[in-house]
C-alpha cells in the first residue's frame, strides 16, 4: 500500500471508531421511531375501526327498534284490536260479490305496493326477529336503511280488513281500508288509495254510516285528482 | 459427501438503493437497516468533510438521517444519491454556522485550549490536521475516498459532477496532503 494511503487510512480509523457510537445511538433512534410511527398508525387504524363499530352499534340502536316499534296498523287506522277469535274463523265464506272484489283490489294494492315500489332488497326481508336485533351490523344496517314498516303495515291492514270482512265486523272493514287508502296516500300511491277508498266506501254504504261516507268520498275525490296530476 | 453449496450470483445482487429507498418508504425496518449500512460511512465521511468539526459532524450527521427519513414521501425518483447528499449538505452548514456563532461566544475558551493541540506530536493528529486543512472541495473528496469507502462513481453521484474531476480532485488533494505531511514530519524529526 502506498504510505500516504497507509497514513491516510490510519488517521480516518480514528475518525471511524470516534463516530461509531454517534452512528448506532441515530439508527437506533430513526428504528425507535419507525416503530413508533407504525404503532401509532396500527392503534389509530384499530381505532378508527373500533370507532365506526360503536357509530353503527349505536345507530342500529336506534334504527332498528323505529323500524319495529312502529305499531303497525294502529297508526293508521283509528280502529280497535282485531279479536283472534275472529281470526280463527278466516275460512268462512265471503258475505257477497261486491265484497270479494273489494277485497281482492285492496289485496292487490298491497302486492303490487309490495312488489313494485319497493326495493327489491327490502320486499324480501323478512320482518326482523328480536333475536337479530344486535347480531351482524352489516346485515342489520341494511335492514334498517331498507326497512321503513310500509310492507308491514299495509299487509297487516289488508289482512285486518280481510278478517273483519270474514267476521261481518263491517265498521272495522271500513276503518281498515281507509287506513290502507291513507298509508298509499302517504307513500303517494294515489292510484292504490283510490281502490282501498273503493272498497271503504262500499263497507260505509252497507252500514250506511252517512258521515263516514260523505268523509270517504271526499278523500276519494282528492286522490282521484292527484291520480289525473299524476298522468 | 455432498459438497459445499455454491453461491448463487444473482441470489447475491446487491439491491439498488432506489429500491431499498422505496421499502423504506412503506415502513420496513430492514430495509432501513439495509439503507444505514451502506450510507452512514459516506454521509458521516461528508458532515465531517464539510463541518471539518467531530461533533458538529456528529450533530449533522443525525440531523441529516433524520431529515432523510422524515423527506422520505417528498423523494420524486431523481438522483436518490444527489438528493441525500444535499440533505447531509444543508445539515452540515446549518450545524456549521451554529457552531461557528458558539465559537464566537467561547473564543476565550479555545484559545486557552489551542497550545495543548499544538503540542500534540501523534503522527494521525498531524495527518487528520493536514487533512482538515485542505480545501473544501479536496476534503471532501478525501473524506468520502477514505472514510465514507466510496467509489468515484458514487463520490461524482453525490456531488454531482463528473468522475474525470473526482480523480482530478483526488489526485490533487493526495498532492497537496504528501507534500504538507512531508513538511510536517521533518519539522517534528
Amino acid at each position: 500500500m502506498n504510505p500516504l494511503d497507509e497514513k491516510l487510512n490510519q488517521a480516518i480509523q480514528d475518525y471511524r471508531d470516534q463516530t461509531t457510537p454517534a452512528i448506532d445511538s441515530t439508527r437506533r433512534y430513526v428504528l425507535a421511531r419507525m416503530r413508533r410511527e407504525r404503532l401509532q398508525r396500527w392503534i389509530l387504524g384499530g381505532g378508527s375501526v373500533a370507532l365506526l363499530s360503536l357509530v353503527l352499534y349505536f345507530v342500529l340502536d336506534r334504527a332498528e327498534p323505529l323500524a319495529q316499534r312502529l305499531p303497525i296498523a294502529e297508526k293508521a287506522v283509528d280502529a280497535g284490536e282485531v279479536n283472534p277469535a275472529d281470526r280463527s274463523a278466516a275460512d268462512r265464506s265471503a258475505a257477497d260479490d261486491r265484497e270479494a272484489a273489494a277485497n281482492s283490489d285492496a289485496m292487490e294494492v298491497t302486492q303490487t305496493v309490495k312488489t313494485d315500489s319497493m326495493h327489491p332488497a327490502r320486499a324480501e326481508a323478512p320482518p326482523p326477529p328480536q333475536a337479530q336485533k344486535r347480531s351482524t351490523s352489516n346485515s342489520a344496517l341494511t335492514y334498517a336503511i331498507t326497512h321503513d314498516a310500509f310492507v308491514d303495515e299495509s299487509i297487516a291492514l289488508t289482512r285486518r280488513a280481510s278478517d273483519a270482512v270474514t267476521a261481518e265486523n263491517l265498521p272495522l272493514a271500513a276503518e281498515s281500508y281507509r287506513g290502507l287508502a291513507r298509508l298509499c296516500e302517504k307513500r303517494m300511491e294515489w292510484k292504490r288509495a283510490v281502490a282501498a277508498y273503493d272498497s271503504a266506501v262500499s263497507y260505509a254504504n252497507r252500514i250506511g254510516d252517512t258521515h263516514l261516507l260523505q268523509d270517504l268520498t271526499r278523500e276519494q275525490a282528492l286522490a282521484s285528482k292527484k291520480v289525473v296530476k299524476r298522468k | 459427501m455432498s459438497s459445499p453449496p455454491t453461491i448463487n450470483p444473482a441470489s447475491n445482487e446487491i439491491e439498488p438503493l432506489e429500491a431499498v429507498f422505496e421499502r423504506i418508504r412503506k415502513g420496513d425496518e430492514g430495509a432501513f437497516e439495509i439503507f444505514y449500512d451502506r450510507m452512514q460511512r459516506p454521509l458521516m465521511a461528508y458532515c465531517l468533510a464539510i463541518t471539518g468539526d467531530l461533533d458538529t459532524a456528529k450533530d449533522a450527521f443525525h440531523n441529516t438521517v433524520i431529515s432523510i427519513y422524515e423527506a422520505r414521501n417528498r423523494f420524486r425518483n431523481v438522483n436518490l444519491m444527489g438528493w441525500v447528499f444535499t440533505i447531509a449538505r444543508n445539515a452540515s452548514r446549518s450545524m456549521e454556522q451554529r457552531q461557528n456563532r458558539r465559537v464566537e461566544i467561547d473564543e476565550t475558551h479555545l484559545h486557552e485550549s489551542e497550545p495543548l493541540q499544538s503540542l500534540d506530536a501523534d503522527e494521525r493528529e498531524i495527518v487528520r490536521k493536514a487533512i482538515m486543512n485542505l480545501a473544501d472541495e479536496f476534503r471532501q473528496v478525501i473524506f468520502l475516498k477514505y472514510f465514507g469507502d466510496m467509489s468515484v462513481e458514487d463520490i461524482a453521484e453525490a456531488e454531482d459532477i463528473s468522475a474525470t474531476l473526482v480523480k482530478v480532485r483526488l489526485f490533487r488533494a493526495r498532492k497537496q496532503l504528501a507534500e504538507v505531511l512531508r513538511i510536517q514530519f521533518e519539522s517534528h524529526v
